[in-house]
């Protein structure tokens, strides 16, 4: 059976890419408007995994100038399911850490990126305005994780979104604590 | 909506002259009683006996007969059928395929083989990518089982991954790019077998002619042999049973005598249950695991001459799971002999 799959493999033709992104706009962008510039954990050189790995609480209290601003309950979005809470928490100056409860879930949908905005509904598209934390793997869409960004004002909602698709997947409103 | 992303919904049926084809018509003089308790019961075996794809397949052809069909179809959408079944807005998303489907009568009434499937298929994501290459074909073998008082067929389909189901972008190409094309996949990735049982009958009414086919099948997934890690990776495809009801009907006038005017309805159910853990990635554009839709089509067909006819219709969901929420459109050209 092996041999027949291999055989028509072969004969499989590759399907060709054309990108058709505006110049301006690009999925790994790591500019985020000019009212709050991020820097997305994987592209500044911060080690994810061990970042995610990390006890959020662990994490707040080997810091003594971090302290938690916000926190807010991840609803489903679009039809799909999502769960546990985030908390925003403030490292010093602009530096800040979103961090996913334990009990965190969020659907697996084709390329979900982790973000915080002050819009109540993303629709179809992202804005300038929009801050990108990060893309999440298919390891980062349960449990626990840890995501230093920069952000000049506190964000009314963090989000998760398939932004090739432009589908709303998770929404948590972010009240100040 | 559409159900024709996915590759059952590929194959369609046309009313090319299978009502006239191996059923003789009802004698005119037969009483109307007699009619409409034939049509009843083929009806009735109709709904029980469920086909898969549309090609009239409970009419075995004869040996050296050949029906063979170009079509074209498309799809756009701004709204996508999400897993819940929830119809939710998405970027505007085209689906653009050239279809064919194929079929030889090898031995008279016992065996007829047929292959279908898309020699090309484009996908775009409007302002983020697109994808065009091969998409997957079938082959099958179909034998008939019954020729009186109703046609009656099994079939035995293999779907080849001959499409691509995780594209690579180029290396100038970003991760960005990488995660759009990940989500435009030409093929399902996967070697399937779908097993069908097709029914079918026509009758001659006065100055008309009806046919009443369906199909039922159970439709055995499999692993795909790749998929992109940024959708975890190759997840097994759940099991599916598919099913489809169509009648056709024409005024037997000249010039209307080339017409048909087709109805169907389609459908496609996931009939495997699998536990969060194993839960694979929401799809999109109606090939992979989680697919599901039930359909109503209409479809105008007109016999050119020499064999050939033409076609134009549309499908259009009215339940569905991770395919597209819009109509599919199609266009078709067939010859038979």
């Amino acid at each position: 059976m092996r041999w027949v799959l291999t055989s028509f493999v072969l004969f499989a033709c590759d399907a060709r890419f054309s990108d058709l992104r505006p110049e301006e706009a690009s999925l790994d962008s790591g500019t985020n408007g000019v009212d709050a510039a991020v820097l997305p954990v994987d592209a500044s050189g911060i080690d994810t995994s061990q970042d995610a790995s990390r006890d959020p609480e662990d994490a707040a209290t080997e810091d003594a100038t971090t302290a938690v601003v916000a926190t807010g309950s991840f609803e489903g979005r679009g039809g799909y399911d999502a769960s546990g809470s985030v908390t925003l928490e403030h490292l010093g100056g602009e530096r800040y850490a979103l961090v996913t409860s334990d009990d965190f879930a969020t659907a697996a949908v084709p390329s979900p990126v982790l973000l915080v905005s002050d819009r109540d509904a993303l629709g179809s598209r992202l804005q300038p305005s929009d801050v990108r934390v990060a893309t999440l793997n298919a390891s980062q869409l349960r449990g626990a994780q840890r995501f230093e960004l920069t952000l000049t004002s506190v964000p009314a909602y963090a989000w998760v979104y398939c932004e090739p698709f432009g589908v709303e997947t998770a929404r948590a409103r972010l009240e100040a604590r | 909506m559409n159900p024709a992303t996915s590759k059952a919904a590929q194959r369609d049926a046309r009313p090319h002259s299978f009502a006239l084809r191996s059923d003789p018509p009802v004698q005119r003089r037969e009483t109307r009683l007699v009619s409409l308790v034939v049509a009843a019961l083929a009806l009735l075996t109709s709904i029980l006996a469920i086909p898969t794809t549309t090609h009239a397949q409970a009419w075995i052809r004869d040996p050296g007969h050949t029906y063979a069909q170009l079509s074209y179809r498309v799809i756009r959408a701004d709204r996508l059928y999400a897993p819940s079944g929830d119809v939710i807005d998405i970027r505007p998303y085209r689906q653009h395929a050239l279809g064919f489907y194929g079929e030889v009568g090898l031995v008279d009434r016992w065996l007829m083989v047929n292959a279908s499937g898309d020699l090309w298929r484009r996908q775009v994501l409007v302002d983020q990518g697109a994808t065009s290459g091969l998409g997957d074909l079938r082959v099958g073998l179909w034998s008939g089982l019954l020729e009186a008082p109703f046609r009656l067929a099994l079939g035995l389909e293999v779907g080849l991954p001959t499409g691509d189901p995780a594209p690579r972008v180029g290396d100038s190409d970003d991760a960005g790019a990488q995660a759009i094309a990940d989500v435009l996949p030409t093929g399902d990735g996967e070697v399937d077998v779908h097993v069908r049982l097709a029914a079918g009958h026509g009758v001659s009414y006065r100055r008309t002619q009806q046919y009443v086919t369906g199909d039922v099948g159970y439709w055995i997934r499999n692993t795909p042999h790749d998929a992109p890690e940024s959708l975890g990776g190759a997840t097994a495809i759940r099991d599916q049973l598919s099913f489809r009801v169509e009648t056709g009907w024409k005024i037997d006038r000249p010039v209307l005598e080339r017409f048909w005017i087709v109805a169907r309805v389609v459908g496609l159910l996931v009939v495997q249950d699998r536990d969060a853990s194993s839960a694979s990635v929401a799809r999109f554009a109606g090939l992979g695991d989680g697919v599901e839709y039930v359909s109503f089509g209409l479809e105008l067909a007109a016999h050119l001459g020499a064999g050939v006819n033409l076609s134009f219709g549309m499908d259009g969901a009215f339940h569905a799971q991770n395919v597209p929420a819009a109509p599919q459109w199609k266009l078709g050209l067939s010859w038979e002999r």
